[in-house]
């Protein structure tokens, strides 16, 4: 038992080596254990050919342009953003302007009129032009090959 | 165009410079998704879900660092619901019309490539991410965030079992 763990820690540093990596072990002593045992020879044998094998296996995913399909799902997703962004700002600018509509119109302390005011036209638009400001955002589009 | 140049440009909102990091990326990660998914179907919907991710996502990213380390997190996680999902197929004896990737290949296509679909999904993917990218046990280690030494014995367990397979094959 302590035998083949010591051979699989011989192997297991030989093929660092041939990876180009720093093995845990000393080249030296790799060489040494190796050149005089059969089985981490034979067994480095095995996977050093396929480790060459390997060079000549195909890797290729299925030939298929993913980008037509990305595109379709990407672009509505952007233009609602854009959108979405321009009622943002939409809203904003009518806050403001009913803040400073209500400094003009309304006889209120200044307490009121500077902070609950503002507040509460801020809220008000963004919830009119943008929907509940307080809901937490979940990204609505979905992929059209998505099976789950 | 530079990967920083289009990532840039999707921030603002300009859709098509996302087709840059497709069209670069989309046979490797095709072929990832291929290796780590074991069938065609489940790895295009992965790389594609994978990049819907990304652009969703790209906020996110760190510019200074390459894109396709940070994609392929994103792709990984996709590929992994999607083997569960061909797991569950295949648990609950559901009709496919296609092979889960746990299915065995046709005695006929028994060679390298079929013996490495045989192989689990973990040990598939240090293979893969070994050969097919050469990347180095360092580059392993960080970016599936496991111990280096753990990636020296499981990719030597990997080969180890990816030629007993081919051995077997053989009789």
């Amino acid at each position: 038992m302590t035998e083949s763990r010591s051979c699989d820690e011989f192997q297991m540093a030989a093929m660092a080596v041939l990876d180009g990596e720093v093995a845990t072990l000393a080249a030296d002593e790799i060489d040494a254990h190796v050149s005089n045992c059969d089985v981490c020879g034979a067994a480095l044998a095995g996977l050093t050919s396929l480790n060459t094998a390997m060079t000549h296996v195909s890797f290729d995913g299925p030939a298929v342009d993913l980008w037509p399909t990305i595109r379709a799902s990407v672009a509505p997703a952007a233009k609602r953003q854009t959108a979405r962004d321009m009622r943002v700002i939409v809203g904003l600018a009518m806050a403001i302007g009913g803040w400073r509509l209500a400094q003009l119109l309304v006889d209120l302390p200044a307490p009121v009129v500077n902070s609950t005011v503002p507040l509460v036209l801020v809220v008000l638009a963004l919830w009119r032009f943008v929907g509940d400001p307080f809901a937490i955002q979940v990204s609505s589009h979905r992929f059209h090959g998505d099976r789950s | 165009m530079e990967d920083a140049d289009a990532i840039q440009q999707c921030r603002r909102g300009e859709v098509e410079a996302f087709s840059h990091l497709v069209h670069r990326y989309q046979g490797r990660a095709l072929a990832h998704a291929r290796a780590l998914t074991g069938n065609d179907a489940d790895a295009a919907d992965a790389a594609q879900n994978a990049f819907l991710d990304a652009f969703r996502h790209l906020g996110r990213f760190d510019e200074t660092r390459e894109f396709y380390p940070w994609f392929y997190v994103l792709l990984r996680n996709r590929c992994i619901k999607a083997w569960a999902r061909a797991t569950d197929r295949a648990a609950s004896s559901e009709v496919s019309d296609r092979p889960g990737p746990a299915a065995g290949p046709p005695e006929e296509l028994y060679d390298l490539r079929a013996a490495l679909d045989r192989l689990d999904r973990d040990d598939r993917e240090l293979i893969v991410l070994k050969h097919l990218d050469g990347w180095t046990y360092d580059e392993l280690a960080e970016r599936l965030e496991i111990p280096r030494g753990t990636v020296m014995s499981r990719l030597f367990q990997a080969r180890r079992r990816l030629k007993d397979l081919l051995v077997k094959s053989e009789r």
